[in-house]
């Protein structure tokens, strides 16, 4: 179902992107180019080359003309010619315009060029066409017809000649344009896109995100900024892992001086047979550099090593029982216990890194006992909320204040005011814990429960 | 061998952090043990192999030749314990180290108690005494047979040569065929330790086995995983 919600996300833009500008500016820079051609063709273009044209023209003359012989056979009075589409204008024979008062110069020098034509032709100068002369008889009297079309008209008619004859020509251009406007908006932001993606998988720790090859091979700007970006998350990674290593390398490096530490205290304590306050101090002290290290190596491998990790089922309720028990027996010593309250019936099983999550878990639980007080219980739960597992874990402890709960999860973040005089933790479990649970897809807050605090862990089980 | 007595118990110890050893042989001396400490992976081999040892701590990271090598030639030869030391949660190391026969391992930094602890499990293990029934000293199954005494083995009348983990757990797997013996119980035989969480040293010891004994002569399985649960010898016919 995710598959085909973003196959939907890539087929549909997003209202707000930018392929849409593009591809609007674009599709609109061709409808106006294509526009204007038309426009500047219908004014400039002289109709005596057009075949289909010129038939029209003279065919609406002739139409005119016996229109005006019809309407004269009626009534005796000469007509004013007065059709709709064109301008016409009616001369007698000596070259009097009858009628019409406004005559324009176009018509004055086409009618001087054409009127000893037998025939109906075609003159067109300056935007104005004039087509004649049309021989017609009214009441017996010769006279010679012309049909004018000025610019605006001539536009108008020409307009109305394409979109009826040519209706295909035009549906083809808008789609062919519309086409490359298409592949050109696509062009550039699929670019675009893909370096997106690459920064977004980035931020959210994916070290090994590039852009796609198909991009960085382009040799434009986008390209360029492509390879430039593939060049700086080369650059964090290896900044990140430099620093990850030193962490690491330093923690190796320190368990053997304290392995030679702890076995030099357990000699010294054989050779000193008064059992001295100092070393229990001393032992107390590589316990917790012991434990602080382990976490640190424990805390840098889950963040690097959790993909190839061998994932295997877990029956939860069966990993929570053996890390309550072994909570309990580690509580009950402080006077405190853990208990486990499920209310499940069926067995609730997820594929993980064991492991890993039983360590997160595990955490967790440790971190409560730490805090709740003596006499009370860390609480722990698992229920089933549709198709995700949801483990609660609650102390009886103080709490923690509202604006911190955050960042609980954050590597060596502390709470002093509340936390700061019982904290003998590393400061990494609630942290591990946190990377543990992210790698297995799920999400980890933490609550106040007054009193106490309540983490939540949800995991998603999986189809 | 079944004594615990003073520097009654001699350990090589294979490691190439000399002060460490310095410091793991007198406190283990401290603690019963007389300890020889070498430290590269050839000299450990010959002093493995010289039969003056009872017991091998063996680190993974060696100079020469390093642990892994060293107790593949080890093996080669002899069937001697062997604790492997391996860097924390480094679970490849550790699954190396048993498949190669390893008996147990111990991550580091260790605590000195668990070591002293570790050490004294492997060799104590199954010597509390079996109730020999009828003055029987071998145990019979299709064509293996396991005796008791020197704790030898063969299969199809050709000596089996197996450590002494696995001879434990093909013993106790034998002794109750066709019966599940839980990994805890199994863990508690051989290791003679508490399993852990996620804890697989017995699975691949029972794995081990299973590549040494193969298949019966008709092709059948011998030994059933019960998946999350434990282990049984299926009856045979």
């Amino acid at each position: 179902m995710g598959l085909r919600l973003t196959i939907l996300r890539q087929m549909f833009w997003p209202r707000h992107s930018i392929i849409w500008k593009i591809f609007l500016w674009f599709w609109l820079t061709m409808i106006a180019m294509l526009v204007t051609l038309f426009l500047a063709f219908a004014v400039t273009a002289d109709p005596s080359g057009f075949l289909s044209e010129r038939r029209a023209l003279i065919r609406e003359l002739q139409l005119a003309a016996r229109k005006m012989e019809f309407i004269t056979r009626q009534s005796a009075h000469l007509p004013i010619p007065h059709f709709p589409g064109s301008g016409y204008f009616l001369f007698d024979l000596e070259g009097n315009i009858l009628g019409s008062a406004i005559i324009t110069e176009e018509l004055i020098a086409a009618y001087n060029d054409t009127r000893e034509r037998t025939s109906p032709t075609i003159s067109f100068q300056r935007g104005v066409l004039v087509v004649g002369p049309q021989h017609i008889t009214l009441n017996s009297e010769p006279y010679e017809l012309y049909l004018t079309k000025e610019i605006p008209v001539l536009v108008h008619w020409r307009v109305q000649h394409v979109l009826a004859s040519h209706w295909p020509l035009v549906i083809l251009a808008l789609g062919v344009s519309f086409l490359l406007s298409v592949l050109l908006a696509q062009y550039l932001v699929g670019a675009v896109r893909n370096l997106q993606r690459a920064s977004r998988k980035l931020a959210h720790g994916h070290l090994d995100a590039r852009v796609d090859s198909k991009v960085t091979r382009r040799r434009d700007e986008l390209g360029e900024l492509a390879r430039d970006f593939d060049h700086m998350a080369e650059q964090v990674g290896s900044l990140m892992l430099a620093k990850e290593r030193l962490l690491r390398d330093v923690s190796h490096e320190l368990r053997s001086p304290l392995t030679r530490l702890q076995i030099s205290l357990a000699l010294a304590r054989r050779k000193i047979s008064d059992d001295l306050a100092e070393h229990d101090r001393i032992e107390r002290e590589i316990g917790r550099l012991d434990q602080l290290i382990s976490q640190i190596i424990k805390f840098s491998r889950m963040q690097h090593t959790a993909t190839n990790m061998p994932r295997e089922t877990v029956v939860l309720e069966n990993m929570l029982k053996k890390l309550v028990d072994d909570g309990n027996f580690e509580a009950k010593a402080r006077g405190r216990a853990v208990v486990f309250k499920t209310k499940v019936r069926e067995k609730i099983k997820l594929v993980a890194v064991p492991e890993f999550l039983a360590s997160g878990v595990e955490n967790i639980i440790r971190n409560g006992i730490r805090f709740t007080p003596e006499g009370t219980a860390v609480e722990v739960s698992l229920n089933r909320d549709h198709n995700t597992a949801v483990i609660h874990i609650r102390d009886y402890g103080p709490g923690v204040p509202e604006d911190a709960l955050t960042d609980l999860f954050e590597p060596f973040f502390r709470v002093d005011e509340t936390r700061g005089k019982e904290n003998n933790g590393t400061g990494l479990g609630m942290a591990i814990a946190s990377t543990a649970v992210t790698q297995h897809s799920g999400t980890i807050i933490a609550q106040n429960a007054h009193p106490g605090l309540e983490v939540t862990i949800r995991l998603p089980l999986g189809s | 061998m079944t004594t615990t007595g003073k520097n009654n118990t001699r350990l090589l110890l294979i490691d190439d952090d000399i002060e460490l050893c310095e410091l793991l042989v007198e406190y283990l001396a401290t603690e019963g043990f007389s300890v020889v400490a070498v430290h590269d992976g050839e000299a450990g081999v010959d002093a493995a192999l010289s039969g003056n040892h009872d017991m091998v701590l063996l680190d993974v990271t060696l100079p020469i030749l390093n642990g892994f090598e060293a107790l593949r030639q080890i093996r080669q030869r002899s069937n001697i314990p062997v604790l492997m030391l391996t860097a924390r949660g480094d679970d490849v190391d550790r699954i190396i180290g048993l498949e190669i026969g390893a008996d147990d391992y111990l991550p580091k930094p260790y605590n000195h108690r668990e070591l002293v602890a570790r050490i004294k499990a492997i060799l104590r293990r199954g010597q509390t005494p079996v109730p020999v029934k009828g003055g029987v000293r071998t145990l019979q199954i299709d064509d293996i047979a396991l005796n008791l005494a020197n704790r030898e083995a063969t299969i199809a009348d050709e000596p089996l040569e197996l450590t002494a983990t696995e001879f434990l757990v093909l013993k106790s797997l034998i002794e109750r065929a066709g019966e599940l013996i839980s990994r805890d119980d199994l863990t508690q035989i051989a290791l003679n330790r508490k399993l852990t969480l996620y804890d697989r040293a017995i699975d691949m010891h029972v794995s081990n086995v299973r590549k040494k004994i193969g298949a019966r002569p008709d092709g059948s399985q011998r030994i059933k995983t019960v998946r999350g649960s434990g282990y049984f010898y299926i009856l045979p016919g």
